[in-house]
């Protein structure tokens, strides 16, 4: 306290500096005419009251000092001074400083940009009230319980299984004992949903929550009111919030919104509040657009409809649940409580055959779902790693920039130090210019991380406008940059520093003569900072080579299936009012007027589509055998319309395809894959087997009529087919959007617009969405993949540049050094060639090092990037060789040039002029 | 007698006892605001002219006072209508002088003993 009063006076004391000496020199002139005064008055000779008084005084200017110095105002005023130097200093050299002020910003400004994104999608906490009393709920056992679970994983480390998600029943328990430590609300997500919203329609994610789910996450309404308890009651009336966003886009942000009626999936729900506009829910980096209350809005989702109970079920565990705790209650404590009644209210019947039973574990809630983002977080650590060798080798290459000049300048700090200048004030002048040069490149680091930062973003959410970052300045970003600024200007400062320091005693006569002698000597820290710029800009640019093939090898990857030529889009028959029966005959409908579009060779339909990121599965049984492991009696399930094999060109190795024949009223058939076959019946004929699909249940068996190639399902980056099980649509009832697949002669692009005008005219209400080809769709996916390509590239390019920019400085300042050697060697009768190769080599005692330590520290570093590559190993020899040759030839090329003015020196001005 | 306060250095071994012009200064300012003159003359005046100020340690000790929060100035006119910078006690100033007097107390009463033992 006593402190801060004291930095407060001084600060306030150090506003108004100048006039301080001014008050204390009228106060002393008035002293000594008061002194004089009196003793005038005491009888004495004006002349000589007015040297006595003085003299009391003493030397006035001492006093002032010594008063200045009680407030450290002579050491603001030096402070000051040598700012005002460094600025000069700077200002003098303007080429000079808009070089190092450039490639300063750009590193910290490409640091901050990627900083801000981690920021916004893995470090910033929800935007609500007292994020810090947030626990998120999870489970841990040894052995997976026999349930279905929504969200959960092994984790690699302890080899525990890791669940997210709980059932309703066990919700309830837990919410009413742990009510005097915590209030616990639960949350699912369901398929997208059909909306229409003031007659017209959109899709929207969809969040179904407990009646306290607002309440205990904290968060506000922009408008109306949020959900309540009585809102999640039987027979309450249908009640819907909707996000921020959502209002802006289909009530284009109008107020009555509230209480309309919006239709979700066909049921009706009236409007009863906004959410603030900040929250998008608790997974940062995506973005909720509904929330309906659990008891009424699970009854929205197609699945849940058809299957029976949901929330008695014990063993759909498809909630997740969040708690805040009340003022006082630790995370451990409530831990205890809710793993107590987990452990009474969790149903026998999925325990069966477990040794030990599942855990309650809390992890802290503030940042919400953010560990979660395991897909966001790996890229961004490698762009921020990226980001920051770029700024290192920025920082390498103005401290080069300055040690050059500071060994031009040691004359002129020779001279200082001669006059009486200490070498703690000279030093400090380096400083002072060193942290001029942080904060203007501070300062244009700011400017720069905008537009970068949103420019990430684009590429970040390629294509998915579930994905969403808020990214701005905040007092992180802001702290962190400042934090770089000043990291790099006190580097900056301190290389010189270190220099001047370390440097035998500088006599000036000695500082005047600056010729001869090679730069070894000199600059003791010069050629190990270009070796460290080249060996940073090999490394990265390794990196950027094996992310930019293993693209390419994605892009190249074998399909199992003829991926050229297709067209897809989606359906939503619902929306389009083709529910229950309607449905196959539209879809029929669809396939007819597309056989009369010209240039289409066929079509067909799945449930979703190929290689897109998504993924469906269930548990497979065979008649007669039962079920030992849920693990190992999973399958893929694709629901297919007729010729979906053809279409695709998915060869059939044995039996049949899917055809027009297996309708509703036909055998129950599926057909399967190697894996299936290969998993299922090892070493037996699958076709003609029977097969129990177990959703929904209670279904009839089906049988296997053909076998197919096995082709990638999910994602192109599979490495072993899964088995996966397609069925007959026609034989499926469902009612949520479908994939239409159309193989067409030529070009996709010029049979887009026959199909969607043939379809508009024959089914005018059916919204079409997502037209695109596979390429497109695998260019959404591979969005991650790309950013880092391209990100790596420039940076690694950048960081080249400079490099090769501090090389040519250096070997440039060499040359200069070396004039009179070269006009020597030249009068002796050296050759251009000999000049040349002489600079050259020398040159090559600074690359050849920064090579190896490159290709040292890129072999390192690739172990991390690992699991972003794909097709390729990580020590590709090709991609390594490459690079290296690049950065080799940049390099020989920034010192060639130098060389060659070398070259040209002429023996007789060279000598003439030591 | 001649108090040399001028070192910045308060714990200065050159300086006897440390600490007493900033005492005598605050002592001299429970009277009331005072400026610079006023209260080297009261110091003065009080001791019978045995005590004298070094008159150029006393500005750098107001501003320390200051820095301390001991002591505010303020440009005031004077009785003679002219502008001078008055310095007045602040409560933590009196706080300090009464701890430092009694701590003066101490001292003496300490020193007379030993004096008169011998």
């Amino acid at each position: 306290m006593k402190a801060i009063g004291k930095l407060w006076r001084r600060m306030m004391l150090a506003l108004r500096s100048s006039q301080f000496d001014r008050e204390l020199d009228e106060e002393m002139r008035q002293h000594l005419e008061w002194r004089t005064q009196d003793a005038i008055d005491a009888g004495m000779d004006e002349a000589e009251a007015r040297r006595a008084a003085a003299r009391r005084l003493g030397d006035t200017l001492r006093v002032r000092e010594a008063s200045r110095d009680v407030w450290g105002l002579t050491w603001l005023r030096d402070l000051d001074q040598d700012l005002r130097f460094g600025v000069r200093l700077l200002w003098r050299n303007p080429g000079f400083a808009a070089a190092a002020i450039l490639s300063l910003g750009l590193g910290i400004g490409a640091t901050a940009g990627v900083f801000m994104l981690a920021d916004a999608a893995l470090l910033r906490e929800l935007p609500v009230s007292h994020p810090g009393d947030l626990s998120i709920l999870e489970w841990r056992a040894e052995q997976w319980p026999k349930v279905s679970v929504w969200s959960a994983y092994r984790d690699a480390e302890s080899g525990l299984r890791v669940g997210g998600s709980f059932s309703f029943g066990t919700f309830q328990h837990l919410a009413v004992d742990a009510a005097p430590k915590a209030s616990v609300a639960a949350f699912a997500g369901i398929p997208k949903v059909s909306l229409v919203a003031a007659n017209q329609p959109w899709t929207a994610e969809t969040l179904v929550v407990s009646g306290g789910y607002f309440n205990t996450v904290g968060a506000r309404p922009a408008l109306g009111r949020l959900l309540v308890p009585s809102d999640d009651v039987p027979g309450a009336a249908p009640a819907v919030v909707v996000s921020h966003r959502l209002w802006q886009r289909a009530f284009g942000g109008d107020a009555g919104a509230i209480g309309q009626m919006v239709t979700v999936n066909g049921q009706s729900f009236t409007v009863v509040g906004v959410a603030e506009r900040s929250f998008f829910g608790l997974r940062p980096g995506t973005w909720v657009d509904l929330y309906l209350p659990v008891t009424v809005g699970l009854g929205v989702d197609p699945d849940i409809r058809r299957r029976r109970s949901p929330f008695t079920s014990p063993g759909l565990w498809w909630f997740e649940l969040v708690a805040r705790r009340r003022p006082g209650v630790t995370s451990a404590d409530l831990e205890k409580v809710l793993d107590r009644t987990f452990g009474q209210a969790i149903d026998p019947s999925v325990l069966q055959g477990l040794s030990t039973r599942p855990h309650v574990h809390l992890r802290p809630g503030g940042r919400g779902y953010a560990f979660l983002v395991r897909d966001a977080r790996k890229p961004l650590s490698v762009l921020l790693a990226l980001a920051g060798l770029v700024l290192l080798v920025a920082c390498a290459n103005v401290g080069n920039l300055l040690l050059a000049r500071s060994s031009a300048r040691r004359q002129e700090w020779a001279m200082r130090l001669a006059l009486g200048a200490t070498r703690a004030r000279v030093a400090r002048q380096h400083l002072a210019e060193g942290a001029a040069l942080g904060v203007f490149g501070g300062l244009t680091g700011l400017l720069v991380a905008g537009p970068f930062v949103r420019s990430l973003v684009l590429l970040f959410s390629a294509g998915r406008d579930d994905r969403w970052y808020d990214v701005g300045f905040d007092w992180r970003v802001l702290a962190f940059g400042a934090g770089l600024s000043v990291v790099a200007g006190l580097v900056l400062g301190v290389m010189p520093v270190i220099r001047l320091l370390t440097s035998a005693s500088p006599a000036p006569a000695h500082g005047f003569r600056s010729s001869g002698g090679g730069w070894r000597r000199r600059q003791g820290l010069s050629r190990p900072l270009v070796a460290v710029q080249i060996a940073l800009s090999l490394a990265m640019l390794v990196a950027s080579g094996l992310f930019v093939r293993s693209l390419h090898n994605l892009h190249a990857v074998r399909l199992g299936f003829n991926a050229e030529g297709v067209l897809l889009f989606d359906v939503d028959p619902v929306r389009g009012g083709y529910g229950g029966a309607r449905r196959l005959e539209l879809l029929n409908g669809i396939r007819r007027t597309l056989e009369g579009v010209p240039g289409v060779l066929n079509s067909t339909r799945s449930s979703m589509a190929l290689v897109d990121g998504r993924r469906a599965a269930d548990i497979i049984r065979i008649p007669g055998r039962p079920v030992t492991n849920v693990e190992d009696s999973v399958s893929d399930l694709l629901e297919v319309g007729p010729d979906f094999h053809a279409v695709l060109q998915v060869p059939i190795l044995t039996g049949r395809a899917i055809g027009e024949r297996d309708d509703a009223g036909a055998p129950l058939i599926a057909v399967v894959n190697e894996a299936f076959a290969r998993m299922y019946f090892p070493g037996e004929v699958p076709v003609g087997r029977q097969v129990l699909v177990d959703y929904p249940r209670d279904s009839p068996p089906v049988t296997i009529v053909g076998v197919a190639r096995d082709a990638k399902f999910a994602s192109i980056r599979e490495d072993t087919a899964d088995p996966l099980i397609c069925l007959p649509d026609a034989q499926r009832p469902r009612a949520t959007g479908t994939v239409i697949a159309v193989r067409v002669s030529g070009e996709p692009a010029a049979a887009r617009g026959a199909i969607v005008r043939a379809l508009g005219r024959a089914y005018p209400s059916l919204p079409l969405s997502r037209m695109r080809t596979f390429e497109e769709q695998s260019g959404e996916q591979l969005a991650t993949e790309r950013l880092l390509s391209v990100l790596s590239s420039a940076f690694g390019f950048v960081a080249l540049v400079l490099a090769a920019v501090g090389l040519y400085g250096a070997m440039a300042f060499s040359v200069t050094r070396r004039t009179a050697e070269i006009g020597i060697r030249t009068a002796l009768g050296a050759t251009r060639r000999e000049v040349v190769t002489l600079i050259l080599r020398d040159a090559a005692r600074v690359i050849v090092p920064g090579l190896v330590v490159g290709v040292g520290l890129a072999l390192a570093a690739v172990r991390v990037i690992r699991a972003q590559l794909f097709g390729l190993s990580p020590t590709d020899l090709p991609t390594i060789v490459a690079m290296v040759c690049v950065v080799a030839g940049v390099a020989f090329f920034a010192a060639y040039v130098p060389a060659r003015r070398a070259a040209r020196v002429d023996p007789t001005e060279a000598l003439r002029a030591e | 007698m001649y108090i040399d306060m001028g070192r910045r250095d308060r714990d200065s071994p050159n300086a006897l006892l440390p600490g007493l012009l900033d005492m005598l200064v605050l002592q001299t300012l429970t009277l009331g605001p005072l400026h610079g003159y006023g209260i080297a003359r009261h110091i003065e005046q009080t001791s019978g002219d045995r005590l004298r100020i070094e008159e150029g340690s006393l500005y750098p000790a107001l501003q320390r006072l200051q820095l301390q929060g001991w002591v505010t100035s303020r440009w005031e006119t004077s009785s003679t209508s002219r502008r001078a910078r008055f310095y007045q006690l602040t409560r933590a100033g009196r706080q300090q002088l009464d701890t430092e007097a009694s701590a003066f107390d101490e001292m003496l009463a300490a020193v007379a003993g030993v004096m008169q033992a011998s």
